[in-house]
């Protein structure tokens, strides 16, 4: 990071890059397909690909040329990944909405994303092919009494058409919604996740999956915890962690044993059960956890914060940030219209520096871990200042304080349909997707 | 079409293969003929195996026929439900039908609540068609041929067997032989009533949580029996975890033939053997240890060792 | 068009039919298309139309990459085999596992034709293509070529091609470590002793510590592979530590490895260092957390007993492993006790009578009672073994008493694996001891409720008439079913002619006319169908085999039965009544 002459860490800036997705107004009514409910760049961040509710997937590649922002995208591909189905055995829906995405590294010219629903997943192969064509017939052979046989010639055309398919389908091996899938780094295994239940899986075999996690009770009455979200360590391939709705971190490594019922490690704040409200329980369960890129450090979202941990110390996290604390005195409302049980994602920088939390009214929050600097900015079209379309910091009032400059928005007025719950940093530029209902938002420093 | 070829789509089918869509068509033809002329109350003599719910589940079908005996050998009475919620029900109705069709004095085969139209669409046995022959045509086909199925059986006058249960508009066998079978499953009345009914602990009718028939209590059977001489009703259409359960002072039994029912129930399936003396006895089975469908395991798989 | 009309000219077409299957079932005719065109065209013309054709689907590759195997002679024999080389590596390189690997596969029996002299021109040339991949798709792909190309190079290329593979070792993708490690162990066979120690020593104890626990479970390998090639001496001082540490290692994966290749170290090494080192690490691997580990150690004993001398045997087997072994066998872990099951029967031989009375039969008898009935088929499907170490009196007194008690297994696939087991009971008793003890059993499972089960133990009756003979057949076995016979069940009649089916053509004619046709025939007048037409079937078996002055008997029986009530009964009748003509 750069640092100003008086020393103090440069504040932190975002500037506004695209959006992609249709303008909204206030009370326009969406249609829920177009929802986004997954973002993720591929690991070069060359690619990023987004999933929404109605099960389509939508490729984006990054500006090569010359001209533009080095943080512009344009469209590459989009696919149907997934289609509502009836599970006969259960006798219920199966929504289309994909639930994660994760891109495989490339091993040639092809890429592979792993989407999920509650129940599916599908590994998709993308690749471009060049249209070949045949060229001109030889004249046949005149006078001959056998025709001769023609092999035909090929010719590549300069067209390319990008064609998606679904290669591999890992289905019925989940009995609960799965929530979360991670590839492995040794790239031949991932795991998915659902409310009980991780399964391991070997990429190419799709009839044989390997339960590492269950959490089921002989008796569902017992139930007292259920998985949230789970992923593999960046670099090593027997370590994943999975979080849960008591707020515990649990870390497995899949040397010690094969079956890893039992954790290698726990993080876990003790709460005093004098302090225990009636909302603790909910706050504090864990909607998503994710590794730092290096794989030292592990970062927790629960509904109002960003904790840090320290792979090495289980017992408190070294750094937390709040998000939208002005929202406390609103949890009962926030209980009766189930806001509160909404899933934030997690997101880091590419570099571990920096982390990124979504809230409500389109606002996120960004912070730099070294110095704790915190900014609050609106994924809006308005929201933007200047030719360098500079974001401007958002500060939000509560109590009698009223708004005076666009740029501030009172607590009272947060639009709780507006979330920013899916969102993704490029692995190795400032840049950062996310998606805010329908729109895709980029924005760079 | 000759028997010949009746036992060449019996070897395919054996395999969990489908056989051709034209192939279907002409089976199904040749099913019509032979149903058709089947009694509302279909007569049956013993020794028999009469056998409830498969829905699909093809390979505990097959494990079945592992415990009861190959057909011709051993006699069978399948009591309905043969399609939806199991992942092969195209290839477990057509393997019903064409034993019907190359056995048809050693099986027979009842309709269910499930032999429907309506619930098929619901239920899985129409998006499998599609699935598996790109076509609703061989749904079509299949569900026509439904109509066809007797809904009740006899066994040598003694026990009655269908799917569901009693209905108030039955009061004799004769009732059920007057009934126009020929046609999808009504909403309400007595042919739809014979195949969705349940006993029940409470005594009287009552209404039925499903939405269709009724609800019948000990009373009822006991008349029922009573009034048309019979010893028993052997019925199917509910899970029961032992495969096989009795109720209302045995004057009812239920069996279920689908083990662990949508792959996840955990129950056991039975069936039940009468022999030429109408002496029961009920073998109880598990899933085939192997099948097509996915495994999820929690022991180490070679691949990851 | 008239040339359109020529078969080859359609199924060129056909390679590039829309429909997936006509292109799959066209490239399985290839080399019909190869033979019209001749050799210079197919090198020419059909060869770079296929490598052009490449980026379609995965099974059509598969399906050339599969053809191309025979193609040597389709293109000019081994001067030209050289050319299939390049649609093959363009194969190479794909993202399917399958693909890529049936193309190495065919490069591989493409390059066994060649000469050395050309394998080292050509494939080297195409490995250091594949090695240089920018995707590590190629590069994996690249290692299934180096223990061939190896092999058959010089000295000079022979240094090469193992720098190339060192470097392959230390790729950054773990999946190119993999198969580099899967592909060094040949590598490492093929060269000298020196080279060994000082150049691939090195690589192997650097995959052992790779990050990745796949690549140090596959280095463990190399490791066993290196103790073929060095000295005793340098196995000991440098290898043997190395496999010492990877039996401790982190992840149960590395050290299920080590007991993988326990049978391989005992091959390569001398017994003064299997009983000093060896033996340890077999224990520590038997003793392991982690119950696959166990089991795979477990499995391993029976190779390992069998290697050692008499005297060894009493040392190591009996004091330091065998305690071990009991532990196994009530382990909590049912798999582990699954693998301990199938290894232990096989100790007998190993050990002798009187140890095998003593130490193993005990074991056994437990396993035969465990809880799960997986443990129990598999110590039954390997009884024999047992069976011939301690003679027909123990097998009587001790194993058959457990037998008949599982008879009646609630589990009817543990009663059918015992009954899978009766011929060779059969052989070890001798038929007094088997007709006291078992044939009472025999016919109770003719009586089971699970249908499989009686057909499995009608089907092992032949067998049995084979091992006790004749007299047997006609004073012991005929008698017992002609009372079955006459039981009153119906499942008992419908089984007597079931039996009576499946021995007929082991029982002497003038048995058959005097004994088992007057039961068939007094059952074809039963009152159930499914009775009568299984009489109409047996006596179509038995017209062929009965005296001649029965046959009147026979046919008229099946004229009467053809004239029966039920459909079935006059269908079968008249079936085996043509069979008669």
């Amino acid at each position: 990071m750069a640092a100003r002459v008086d020393g103090l860490p440069e504040p932190l800036v975002w500037n506004f890059s695209q959006v992609f997705g249709d303008r909204v107004e206030e009370d326009d009514e969406i249609a829920d397909a177009d929802i986004i409910s997954a973002v993720q760049f591929s690991h070069s961040g060359e690619y990023l690909a987004t999933g929404d509710r109605g099960g389509r997937v939508v490729l984006f590649e990054r500006n090569q040329s010359d001209v533009g922002s080095p943080a512009e995208y344009r469209f590459y591909t989009e696919f149907q990944s997934h289609e509502a189905e009836f599970d006969y055995l259960k006798s219920m829906e199966i929504e289309e909405k994909i639930n994660q995405i994760q891109w495989l590294k490339r091993c040639n010219h092809a890429h592979f994303l792993l989407t999920t629903n509650d129940k599916t997943v599908k590994l998709w192969k993308v690749r471009e092919r060049a249209v070949r064509v045949e060229t001109e017939h030889a004249p046949a052979q005149i006078g001959k009494a056998a025709p001769e046989i023609r092999v035909p010639q090929l010719l590549t055309t300069q067209e390319v058409e990008i064609d998606a398919r679904a290669k591999r389908i890992y289905a019925n091996a989940h009995t609960y919604h799965i929530n979360s899938i991670s590839v492995n780094s040794d790239e031949e295994t991932f795991l998915s996740a659902d409310d009980l239940r991780i399964n391991l899986w070997n990429l190419s075999i799709t009839d044989q999956s390997f339960n590492i996690v269950d959490m089921k009770p002989e008796n569902m009455d017992d139930l007292t915890e259920v998985i949230t979200c789970a992923e593999f360590h960046p670099q090593e391939c027997n370590v994943f962690i999975y979080g849960s709705s008591r707020g515990i971190i649990k870390m497995a490594d899949m040397r010690q044993a094969a079956l890893c019922d039992s954790h290698a490690k726990q993080f876990e704040i003790t709460v005093d059960e004098a302090n225990k409200g009636f909302f603790s329980e909910i706050l504090s369960s864990i909607a998503d956890v994710k590794f730092s890129p290096d794989g030292k450090y592990i970062m927790s979202r629960d509904y109002l914060t960003l904790k840090i941990w320290d792979v090495a110390m289980e017992s408190r996290p070294v750094q937390e940030f709040s998000l939208h604390d002005f929202l406390k005195p609103k949890l009962c409302d926030l209980y009766e219209n189930d806001c509160i049980f909404d899933k934030f994602e997690a997101v880091w920088s590419g570099d571990g520096r920096s982390v990124m939390g979504g809230s409500y009214s389109n606002l996120f929050h960004v912070f730099e871990r070294e110095s704790g600097q915190d900014v609050l900015l609106q994924a809006s079209r308005d929201a933007i200042e200047g030719p360098t379309h500079v974001l401007s910091p958002i500060t939000v009032l509560t109590g009698a304080e009223q708004p005076r400059s666009r740029y501030d928005l009172h607590a009272d007025q947060i639009n709780l349909n507006q979330k920013i719950m899916h969102a993704d940093w490029h692995p190795n530029r400032n840049i950062m997707a996310l998606a805010a209902v329908n729109n895709l938002y980029l924005f760079r420093q | 079409m000759s028997r010949k070829d009746v036992d060449r789509w019996l070897e395919t089918l054996k395999q969990c293969k489908t056989i051709p869509e034209s192939d279907v068509f002409a089976l199904c033809d040749m099913a019509a003929e032979i149903l058709s002329k089947e009694s509302n109350v279909q007569p049956m003599s013993c020794p028999v195996t009469v056998c409830g719910d498969v829905h699909g589940q093809f390979h505990d079908l097959i494990e079945l026929f592992r415990i009861g005996g190959d057909l011709p050998d051993t006699n069978y009475l399948f009591m309905g439900d043969y399609v939806d919620r199991g992942y092969y029900s195209v290839e477990t109705v057509t393997y019903l039908v064409a034993l019907k069709v190359r056995f048809p004095e050693r099986i027979t085969i009842l309709r269910g609540n499930h032999e429907s139209r309506q619930i098929t669409q619901v239920y899985g046995f129409y998006d499998e068609c599609l699935r598996k022959y790109g076509t609703a045509d061989v749904w079509t086909k299949f569900t026509t041929l439904f109509d066809y199925f007797p809904l009740t059986a006899l066994v040598e006058n003694k026990i009655f067997c269908l799917h569901g249960g009693l209905s108030p508009n039955v009061d004799t066998l004769d009732n059920i032989r007057v009934l126009d079978r020929h046609q999808e499953v009504p909403h309400e009345g007595p042919m739809c009533d014979l195949l969705w009914s349940d006993p029940d602990d409470r005594v009287g009718w009552g209404i039925s949580p499903r939405g269709a028939g009724y609800t019948f209590g000990k009373d009822i059977s006991e008349a029922f029996n009573q009034k048309n001489d019979l010893q028993l009703i052997a019925r199917a259409h509910q899970l029961v975890v032992e495969g096989f359960n009795w109720s209302h002072d045995k004057n009812v039994v239920t069996i279920f033939s689908a083990p662990n029912y949508c792959y996840r129930c955990g129950n056991q399936a039975a069936i039940m053997e009468l022999d030429d003396n109408l002496n029961y006895v009920f073998l109880q089975f598990e899933p085939a240890p192997r099948r097509g469908e996915l495994q999820v395991t929690r022991k180490t798989p070679d691949y990851f060792l | 068009m008239a040339e359109d009309l020529n078969p080859i000219q359609i199924l060129i077409e056909e390679l590039q039919d829309e429909d997936l299957q006509l292109r799959v079932n066209a490239i399985r005719r290839l080399s019909t298309i190869a033979l019209a065109l001749g050799e210079e065209r197919t090198r020419n013309e059909l060869l770079p139309f296929l490598k052009d054709n490449l980026q379609e689907e995965d099974e059509i590759r598969l399906a050339v990459a599969e053809e191309l195997a025979d193609f040597v002679p389709l293109v000019g024999g081994i001067k030209h085999a050289h050319t299939l080389l390049f649609p093959l590596q363009a194969m190479a390189a794909v993202d399917e596992v399958v693909v890529r690997e049936k193309a190495v596969e065919t490069m591989v029996k493409v390059a066994e034709q060649l000469p050395p002299v050309e394998i080292e021109k050509y494939l080297v040339h195409t490995i250091n293509n594949l090695a240089t991949g920018d995707f590590f798709a190629s590069r994996c792909s690249a290692c299934g070529l180096f223990p061939l190309a190896y092999r058959n190079s010089s000295g000079g290329t022979k240094a090469e091609l193992r720098a190339m593979i060192t470097k392959l070792c230390t790729d950054e993708t773990p999946m190119v470590r993999r198969a580099a490690a899967t592909h060094l162990p040949p590598v490492i066979e093929a060269s000298d002793a020196a080279t060994a120690k000082g150049e691939l020593l090195p690589v192997v104890a650097r995959q052992l510590n790779d990050d990745h626990d796949t690549v140090r479970q596959l280095a463990v390998k190399g490791a066993a592979a290196l103790v073929k090639v060095v000295s005793t001496d340098d196995a000991v001082a440098q290898v043997i530590p190395l496999i010492n540490d990877a039996s401790k290692d982190p992840s149960w994966k590395v050290r299920k490895a080590v007991a993988d290749i326990i049978p391989d170290l005992q091959q390569s090494l001398p017994p003064a260092v299997i009983k000093t080192d060896i033996v340890f690490t077999l224990l520590r691997v038997m003793k392991d957390q982690e119950a696959d580990v166990r089991s795979c150690a477990a499995g391993k004993l029976a190779t390992f007993g069998e290697k050692l001398t008499p005297a060894e045997r009493e040392t190591l087997i009996m004091t330091n492993l065998l305690p071990q072994v009991s532990e196994l066998c009530s382990d909590s872990n049912q798999y582990v006790r699954m693998a301990v099951a199938t290894v232990l029967p096989t100790l007998g031989p190993v050990l002798g009578k009187a140890k095998t009375l003593e130490q193993i039969v005990p074991l056994f008898i437990k396993l035969l009672r465990d809880e799960f009935s997986d443990v129990r088929l598999n110590v039954i499907s390997k009884m024999e073994a047992l069976q011939k170490t301690i003679g027909a009196d123990q097998v009587a007194n001790v194993i058959v008493p457990e037998l008949v008690a599982m008879s009646e297994d609630p589990q009817w696939r543990v009663r059918l694996a015992i009954i899978e087991q009766l011929p060779s009971f059969a052989r070890i008793l001798g038929s007094s001891k088997f007709d006291s003890r078992l044939l009472p059993v025999c016919m109770r499972w003719l009586m089971d409720s699970v249908y499989a089960v009686r057909v499995a133990v009608i089907a092992q009756f032949p067998a049995l008439i084979d091992v006790f003979g004749a007299s047997w057949t006609k004073s012991t076995l005929i008698p017992q079913i002609v009372t079955l016979g006459s039981e009153n069940a119906y499942l008992a009649r419908l089984t007597t002619l079931f039996v009576i089916n499946a021995i007929a053509e082991k029982v002497a004619p003038e048995v058959l006319t005097k004994h088992v046709l007057p039961v068939v025939t007094k059952l074809a007048k039963d009152k159930v169908p499914n009775v009568r037409f299984n009489c109409a079937r047996t006596l179509g078996v038995l017209a062929k085999r009965v005296k001649r002055w029965a046959s009147p008997t026979v046919k008229s029986c099946l004229d009467s039965l053809k004239g029966d009530e039920d459909e079935d009964v006059k269908l079968f009748a008249k079936e085996s009544l043509a069979s008669l003509s």
